[in-house]
């Protein structure tokens, strides 16, 4: 037994107490907090913790959203009628080309269908399409990140693609109940297989932190890229379909003593300018397809 | 509005409402940490109301807002609310002045914090962003403290207290 000199109502004595507040409980949750982290980061456990949470924050979303749309609402209630009738014209002659090319569009898609079942292949089917808001919110200042107003209640899902009106955004990292995280292909852990629509020539485009210029990886010396090309999703990783514009051909870097060739990449779609979005939902046979895929590529991996 | 739990939960929606606001992108580096501001103005002059479970809270609140890590700003704001525990007994007594450095070290060590666990990530931020998040801390320090004591602390109920305390002599 030890015997100490403090008093015994040492503890009960506070109104003279020179030590800190108890360390305990800081240091039991600084561990829980470390915990978490390497949970979340390694497996998909924390995945129904962050639901619940987002179905009680997603309203914070929209109210700081709110001074957005009513500026919006605001600055078309006050446009005089006349800029207003010459936008709704505008849009008309816009809409008739659209319908135009549309009509040319349904011809081939006749003839394309035409073609498949001539030579056997299967036929292609639509995607479904959903419009999506961005919401005015701001994220991480590392990374590049934007929050739709879809989300679970809308079938929105983790890996979805996502378009705007002239090519690929992103896809979708995160959902919950309202809402749902975009990571934009600017962000640095972002990589989009690509196909260079003049060449026929594939390789990954990854986003490098910057909203105007994206990158491509690994391009052999031999490659014929060149200034001006256009670089469309080329479908594998079953991640986007096949086809989207994603970005155009700055600059080639081939410094003699690098083992690949670097090239600059712009973006097509406005990143972080588009207020509204596109949602894609892949054909009915994708998930069969995807499994049968990756079904083979194991079997391959196994007789390696 | 007489009860201060109830103020005090509607001033951390607040500040979680504040830490989402867009701002511009040059702005976007240096926003005020305002849920680390409110909680030191709590530990240190509402300490009765400061609880651990609540930083760790609010700590997860951030992660999902922000779209980070889950426990990332836990971590972040229990370290710097621990480190700050050890100057509850003397910051009040402190000058304005004092007061101010004080919270920019702890806003430094916040977003140095944050920056380590953004790095583990690998994800890149400019190292000297956060002496800007804590220049913001220092000047934003007061304009907290002003706010806070006429939201959180009754001075009526204090005077009286002081001034019966006086005449009981």
């Amino acid at each position: 037994m030890v015997i100490s000199s403090r008093l015994n109502n040492y503890r009960r004595n506070q109104l003279f107490a020179k030590t800190k507040q108890p360390y305990l409980p800081f240091l039991m949750a600084i561990v829980f907090a470390l915990v978490m982290m390497v949970v979340d980061s390694q497996t998909p456990f924390l995945a129904a913790v962050r639901y619940a949470l987002s179905v009680a924050l997603s309203p914070l979303y929209y109210v700081v959203d709110a001074p957005a749309r009513v500026q919006t609402w605001a600055v078309s209630a006050l446009r005089a009628k006349k800029d207003l009738l010459q936008d709704n014209e505008q849009l008309r002659q816009q809409d008739m080309l659209s319908q135009a090319k549309l009509l040319q569009w349904a011809a081939l898609e006749r003839e394309n269908k035409q073609l498949r079942a001539f030579f056997a292949s299967p036929a292609r089917e639509r995607t479904q399409v959903t419009v999506a808001q961005v919401l005015a919110v701001s994220t991480a200042n590392t990374r590049q990140l934007l929050i739709l107003n879809k989300g679970t209640r809308d079938k929105v899902f983790v890996g979805q693609p996502v378009l705007d009106e002239q090519g690929v955004m992103g896809q979708i990292i995160d959902v919950g109940y309202m809402t749902s995280t975009l990571l934009l292909i600017a962000d640095s852990q972002c990589a989009v297989p690509v196909r260079n629509q003049r060449t026929e020539e594939r390789a990954i485009l990854v986003g490098t932190n910057r909203l105007d210029q994206l990158s491509l990886i690994n391009l052999p010396k031999t490659s014929l890229i060149k200034t001006g090309d256009l670089l469309v999703t080329s479908g594998l990783g079953r991640l986007y379909p096949e086809g989207y514009p994603v970005g155009t051909v700055m600059q080639v870097h081939n410094k003699p003593g690098d083992a690949f060739v670097t090239v600059d990449v712009q973006p097509v779609a406005a990143l972080k300018k588009s207020h509204l979005v596109l949602l894609l939902w892949p054909e009915k046979e994708h998930a069969v397809y995807t499994a049968q895929i990756n079904e083979r590529l194991q079997s391959m991996d196994t007789k390696v | 509005m007489k009860s201060l739990s109830l103020r005090l939960f509607l001033a951390h929606v607040i500040a979680l409402l504040m830490t989402i606001v867009p701002l511009p992108t040059v702005l976007q580096p240096i926003r005020p940490p305002w849920v680390l501001l409110l909680l030191l103005y709590v530990q240190f002059f509402l300490p009765q109301a400061f609880y651990v479970a609540w930083v760790v809270l609010l700590g997860f609140c951030l992660d999902l807002l922000q779209s980070t890590l889950f426990g990332q700003h836990a971590l972040a704001l229990l370290i710097t609310t621990w480190v700050a525990s050890g100057w509850v007994q003397t910051f009040r007594f402190f000058t304005i002045y004092q007061q101010m450095v004080l919270v920019a070290l702890f806003g430094l060590c916040y977003q140095f914090l944050l920056n380590v666990c953004e790095a583990i990530c690998g994800h890149t931020h400019g190292f000297f962003w956060m002496f800007g998040v804590a220049l913001i801390c220092l000047m934003g320090w007061p304009w907290v403290r002003f706010l806070a004591d006429r939201l959180f602390i009754d001075y009526k109920k204090m005077h009286k207290g002081a001034i019966h305390g006086l005449s009981s002599y």
